[in-house]
Formats: C-alpha cells, structure tokens, sequence
C-alpha cells in the first residue's frame, strides 16, 4: 500500500474552495494556531493564501442532514473517500473495511456531521497490509486543528478540535463519545491505539472530540 | 524436592534435641541377633507402613519400619514428605513422623532403604496420596495459525498440539466454511490446510479450536474480501434524530501486519 494516498482528481475543486474559506472571524481564530503543515498542504497552497482562514465560510453552529462523502484533515495530510458502517448484531459499530485502509467511514445509524448531536466517523490506524491506513496518525491532532467533512450537498462542515482521548476498549467512555451533545453540533474521529495485543490487535481506541465552527 | 532421612542421623539429632540418650541408633550398627540374611537385596525382611494413606501438605504422617535389629544406613525417602524424624522403638521397629510437602496433587512413592546386618540390602515401599485445592493441570493444548488474516481461496496452515492421548482434534470457523480437520502425527501434533472461504466477508472471525471433542482456544481472524467488495451499496439517506442508534462501546480500527514492530506515529507539530 502506498503510504500516501494519491490525491482524488476532484479533490482539487474542494481543496481550492476550502482554501478560499479564509477570514470568518470564528474561524480566524481557530485556525490561527497555524500547524507547519498547514502552508504546504493543497488545500491552503492552492489559492495562495497560506495559513490563511477560508475566505467564504460562515459561522455555524448547526447544519441541515447531510451524507458525507469526504474528510480532509490538513494537518494529518489526509483526504478521504468515506464509506459508511452501522451496527452488528450485538449493537456495536462495525469496523470500516479492512480492503479499504485509506477509506475512513461515517457511521451511518447517527447524525451527519454537522447537523445536532455527536456524528462519528471511523477509519483504521492499520491493518494486516497496511501499516500506516488513512487515521494512523489521528491522536497526534491538537486543539483548535481543522477538520473538515465534505457534502453531497455541496457544503462542507468544519470543525476544530476541542481534544483527543485514548480509552481502553474494555472501558469506553460511551456516554462522552456518542452520548447527547446538548443541541451542538460535533465530530468523533475514532481509530485504534493504545498498546498492541497478544493477536496484533490494539487494545484502545483513540477517539478525536471536535465541535463545528462553520460551513463552507 | 526429595527429603531423606537416614536413621542413624535422625536418632542423633533427636537424642541432642530431646537431652536423653538414645541407644537405638548406636546399636544399629551393631550385629542383631535376629539378622540372619544373605548378601543381596532382601525386600521380604524390612518393611514401611504410613499410618495414613492420603493428606494434604502440612500434614503429619506416622512411619514405622520394620527391619532386622542391627540394620544400618536406614532411610525413608520421599519427595512427598519432608521433616522426617524416626527412632528406634525396639524389637526392630522404627518409628517418626514427617509433613506431607508442599507438592502437587497426586500420588507419590515413599521408600525404605538400608543395610542388613549381614550386608543385604534392604527395601521396602509405601504409597502417599497428596491432595490439593487445586486439581492436576489439564494437559494443555495449543492452536496456531501460519498467518492470522487471509483473503479468499488463501491457504492458512494449522496446526494443534495436544496430549498425545487425545483422539480427536479440529478447527471450525466460519472463515473457513466450517469445520476443518486435522491428521494426527501419534504424538499429539495435528496439522491441516484450511482455505479461506470464496464468500467470506471483509472483518474478523473467530477460529474455534477442539480437542477431544471439546472446544479449547479461539483465536482471532481477520480476512479481505476479494475485489474490496462494497458492503453497502444502498444509497445512505439521513436518518431522523429519533431514529439515531448509539452504539455500544468501541470499535475495532486496526491490526498491526504480521511480523511488524508497531511504529509510533510522528508528532506533526
């Protein structure tokens, strides 16, 4: 598997349009904390604007339902196609597909992201032919980072991070992770961690808390 | 583990212990008007009898020997007792106690060995059941995959091992159609090929291991469908707030590949 995924043709389009979503003051301010990896990713190289807030997001705290088709996290360097999973028959989320480590998936059975409540989206950190897959690097993400879900109706929800946990999976908090938001509108980003088990499995997961800050 | 005691040496330290003269062992070695052997072993003359038959470690068991007076080299032995300690009681009798050892469950020999005043040597033998809290260990089986993920038409190699008395041994899983079974070698090793199954799903399964008939181990694995098969094609439409699930616990993200150390994800910042 290649380690870095090839860039989707249509992520040019989504990239320059979030590119240009500089300058909503909320944003500004979160985006402000400037990662390095910022300037020389697409999506902020590709209107010259590096470092730059989007130019024509909005402030939301809320949006209407809407599939998600795509996630890009910049300072991660990931863009991704998102599938989707559900639940098993014991109640518990499936795990995204194992042929697809550089897919994430929204979990379909809750809130898009964006609109109210907690909306979860699930990617592996590895699997058995790939050992870097599309959230590998998730738990390294610090506040205020940017993560941005794209649409199928054409918006895309942004969100910072508020902060990243690491759990056992014998003890999962899932109260905190999908548990009532309250009316706002959040994003869980779960992958594996933790410590590796006796069968090269991981014994936690790692789980990204970010609440929307604007549409674009 | 092995706790002996030679008489002569135990009277010594009894008699220092207790202040008192003891004789016995003192005239061991000298000629019994009784003995009357022929230089070999001779089993039929010196016995050993344990006042019981089965305790727990801690315990204190009676001994008595019988042998011909003027026996030297007297020895009990056992790696079941330990603390031996035995006198003369006369008429070429011995007796002592000891404590059942701290040893596992079951049953173990005690013997007598020494020396005939005429040079045959001399045993005998009795048998101690040790009981324990916990029960003997089940011999102990093993399951091991050659690869633990596969995709289908994938041939995984298994391989059980057993106590060799065992007379069955198999695999079944869903990932591999069902149930596989295994060839023994006469020793308690069973190997197999199983194939991983053409309609498999993309996830985990579990590979439940028998022996005798009875299920001992399960081990995980994980498959790839073939061609990366979309597991749901149906279009995803929003589901009402009322209709939202929340699900239980975590979630299954990774499986390091096999033969790989982990590598820590680098700090970005």
């Amino acid at each position: 598997m290649p380690e870095q995924r090839p860039t989707p043709s249509r992520r040019g389009g989504r990239a320059r349009r979030a590119a240009a979503l500089a300058g909503a003051a909320a944003l500004g301010a979160v985006l402000a904390t400037g990662c390095s990896q910022a300037a020389g990713s697409p999506a902020a190289g590709g209107a010259g604007t590096a470092g730059a807030a989007p130019a024509n997001a909005t402030a939301a705290s809320a949006l209407p339902p809407s599939v998600p088709d795509r996630i890009e996290i910049p300072d991660l360097k990931v863009d991704a196609p998102l599938d989707t999973v559900g639940l098993d028959a014991q109640g518990v989320m499936q795990e995204p597909d194992f042929a697809k480590p550089d897919d994430a998936a929204w979990y379909k059975d809750g809130p898009t992201p964006g609109e109210p409540g907690a909306a979860a989206i699930v990617g592996h950190m590895d699997t058995p032919r790939a050992p870097k897959a599309v959230f590998f690097n998730l738990k390294t993400l610090k506040r205020d980072e940017k993560i941005e879900v794209h649409r199928v109706d054409g918006t895309t929800a942004v969100f910072a991070v508020d902060e990243v946990g690491t759990y056992k999976k014998d003890a999962f908090p899932t109260d905190k992770v999908y548990g009532d938001t309250h009316g706002s509108a959040a994003l869980r980003l779960i992958t594996c961690g933790g410590n590796l088990t006796a069968d090269r499995h991981w014994d936690s997961n790692v789980v990204v808390y970010a609440h929307l800050t604007g549409r674009a | 583990m092995r706790k002996t005691a030679t008489l002569a040496a135990v009277a010594l330290v009894s008699a220092l212990a207790l202040g008192s003269a003891v004789p016995a062992f003192a005239a061991d070695a000298s000629p019994s008007p009784a003995a009357s052997h022929s230089p070999g072993t001779d089993e039929g003359s010196a016995s050993l009898r344990l006042s019981v038959s089965s305790g727990t470690p801690g315990d204190t068991v009676g001994i008595t020997v019988k042998a011909p007076q003027g026996s030297t080299a007297l020895s009990v032995s056992s790696k079941a007792l330990e603390d031996v300690r035995i006198g003369p009681a006369g008429d070429g009798t011995w007796t002592g106690t000891a404590k059942i050892a701290r040893v596992g469950h079951g049953a173990y020999g005690v013997s007598l060995t020494g020396t005939g005043p005429d040079g045959a040597k001399l045993q005998a033998g009795d048998r101690l059941t040790v009981k324990t809290d916990t029960p003997p260990p089940a011999p102990v089986s093993s399951l091991k995959l050659s690869a633990d993920h596969g995709r289908p038409g994938d041939r995984i190699g298994v391989t059980v091992k057993t106590a060799a008395d065992v007379k069955s041994a198999y695999v079944s899983s869903d990932a591999f159609g069902g149930k596989v079974d295994l060839k023994n070698d006469g020793h308690g090793t069973w190997t197999g090929t199983a194939v991983v199954a053409k309609d498999v799903k993309t996830g985990y399964y579990g590979v439940h291991a028998f022996a005798g008939g009875k299920e001992f181990d399960t081990v995980k694995f994980s498959t790839q469908a073939g061609g990366g098969a979309a597991r749901d094609v149906k279009p995803v439409t929003p589901l009402k707030p009322s209709e939202h699930k929340k699900p239980k616990g975590s979630v299954n993200t990774g499986q390091a590949p096999a033969g790989s150390l982990p590598a820590a994800p680098a700090d970005h910042a």
